[in-house]
């Protein structure tokens, strides 16, 4: 398999600060790779560091097999990005933002811009200062995509977007995959990565904890159990929960393991109300540190 | 070209606000000039001229200046145009380096497949095609309101090398605003060093007019590089030709270095 991205040791400081530490990685040809952790994790550094936004401390990154500094402008040639936060020309028309982005690549790209605007419902006529943030997300969507990239890199993509419309550009994604192409994308939302990517990437303080198939982070998924009982208990064992606490009548904790054993055992209290939800980043991420 | 033209389009307003300032000097100026020309006045402006501290005809850039002669009256019009220029210009520059950043659109626009040399030189080249042309302008509108008020004077040549020497001050301004903010780590403090140099450089401008032979501090203000009785009476140094072209090659090369390798972020 062709490694599209590999980083090795890769580290960024900002003055003294710690922006990303020896972060070794490698994306391959055709593969959705997730990267995941809390705000100020390092995600955001990385995909800078990679498009050369901002440069390297230590370390090697390449794209394409070529260096991420020197070779530059060849590789954003086939590359798409798509910031966490889109700002664009405010007094410019979206279309002319469009026309502007596609004027940077050697190909004719009107008609795929036209594809894409209607697939997310854009106004093109709009100015951009006139959109609201979910359209300007659009609008950074389609000028990321336009000219069909071989690699696209996405920092926390959907955010903006409503469930409806991050569903259309879930498909949209799968569908530029299925097309060829890589695809590195950001989040701190677990279910949202579990979604889409074939691999996961657990970043932390700087440093890439671990590097996941989802089919294996799947097994290993986490849960969020909550359940309340007419009566006060004042134990409550299952194989596979930790953090366990029971106050008032309420139990939580969190699980991994089987929910057939979790769903008897909860059945034999006298349960009021359950709930099972995905923890937070936090609670999945403290196993990490066991 | 695609970035050049867009550059274009959104300086726009800002060059025609200029423009309109131009046009009031070069009108409103050149329109009292004709309550001077060719009278009684004439002598009396020259006396009260000389009633000032030297100190204050150097901040109004009129030292050793007769206003009474249209040659002279125009080299004060022309002090505060390129003044002007000088502002515009610098300020030009430091927004070439840093207005991507404070606007938080860098992430769009380097992140196209092209050397940031690239962008910030097609950004540099439309600040000096307005300076070029907020300079031409400025001799056109000049040499019309001459010949519309009928002033007698023959400056049309002076008038080109006025302009002329405008747009070489000018792009030296451009360019030490752009070096100026690849300088500096933050946008703020790039543009306010941008403005701190140009305040600089016009203090310089007041020492230097205050020795009465002139002085080597000439040398540190591109604003007297070109002096106006220089122009007028066509005994110009290619020295300052030379020093002014070098110094823009020198600050160009500077801030395209600095600027690559810089970090790209907000603030």
């Amino acid at each position: 398999m062709n490694t599209v991205i590999e980083t090795h040791k890769l580290t960024k400081f900002y003055g003294k600060s710690r922006g990303i530490l020896d972060v070794d990685l490698s994306v391959y040809e055709g593969e959705i790779f997730g990267l995941i952790g809390p705000n100020g994790a390092g995600k955001s550094t990385l995909i800078r560091t990679l498009l050369s936004l901002i440069y390297k401390t230590e370390g090697e990154a390449t794209v394409f097999g070529l260096d991420c500094h020197r070779d530059k402008t060849k590789i954003l040639e086939q590359v798409g990005y798509l910031p966490g936060e889109v700002f664009y020309y405010e007094n410019m028309k979206a279309i002319d933002l469009l026309r502007y982005s596609a004027s940077f690549y050697k190909r004719d790209c009107t008609d795929k811009i036209q594809e894409l605007a209607g697939l997310l419902e854009l106004d093109l006529s709009r100015k951009i200062e006139d959109m609201s943030l979910g359209n300007k997300k659009k609008v950074g969507i389609v000028q990321g995509l336009l000219h069909s990239p071989k690699l696209i890199i996405m920092d926390e993509p959907t955010s903006g977007l409503d469930p409806l419309m991050q569903k259309t550009f879930f498909e949209l994604i799968r569908k530029e995959n299925r097309n060829g192409a890589t695809v590195l994308f950001s989040s701190h939302i677990l279910s949202e990565v579990q979604r889409i990517c074939s691999r996961v990437g657990i970043i932390r303080e700087g440093k890439m904890i671990d590097i996941q198939k989802i089919s294996d982070l799947q097994k290993n998924t986490y849960k969020k159990v909550v359940f309340s009982v007419k009566e006060n208990i004042n134990d409550f064992v299952v194989e596979g929960a930790r953090d366990i606490a029971i106050r008032d009548n309420i139990v939580s904790f969190i699980f991994k393991g089987d929910c057939n054993t979790l769903l008897r055992t909860i059945s034999g209290y006298p349960v009021l109300d359950v709930e099972i939800s995905e923890p937070t980043l936090d609670e999945v991420f403290l196993h990490y540190y066991e | 070209m695609n970035i050049l033209k867009k550059e274009l389009r959104s300086g726009i307003k800002v060059f025609t606000f200029w423009i309109l300032g131009l046009i009031f000097i070069d009108f409103a100026g050149l329109t009292k000039f004709t309550g001077i020309a060719g009278s009684s006045a004439s002598v009396d402006v020259v006396e009260l001229m000389g009633r000032f501290p030297r100190i204050i005809l150097a901040v109004f850039g009129v030292v050793n200046l007769d206003v009474s002669s249209l040659g002279g009256y125009y080299s004060v019009l022309h002090f505060y145009v390129l003044v002007c220029v000088s502002i515009y210009a610098i300020h030009m520059g430091g927004a070439a380096i840093s207005r991507e950043t404070s606007d938080r659109t860098y992430e769009f626009i380097f992140t196209k497949p092209r050397s940031r040399s690239h962008v910030v030189g097609y950004k540099l080249l439309s600040g000096a095609i307005f300076l070029a042309v907020f300079c031409i302008i400025h001799a056109v509108l000049s040499m019309f309101a001459i010949a519309s008020l009928n002033l007698d004077g023959d400056i049309g040549g002076p008038i080109i090398l006025f302009g002329t020497t405008a747009f070489l001050t000018g792009i030296l301004y451009l360019t030490a605003g752009a070096f100026l903010a690849a300088f500096s780590k933050r946008n703020g403090i790039g543009m306010l060093a941008g403005n701190i140099m140009f305040l600089a450089t016009f203090i310089i401008g007041v020492v230097s007019d205050m020795f009465e032979k002139g002085s080597a501090v000439r040398y540190l203000t591109p604003l007297k590089y070109f002096l106006p009785n220089e122009i007028l009476q066509k005994n110009m140094s290619i020295l300052f030709f030379v020093i002014n072209i070098a110094a823009v090659g020198l600050l160009l090369y500077g801030t395209m270095f600095l600027f690559d390798q810089k970090d790209l972020i907000e603030g």
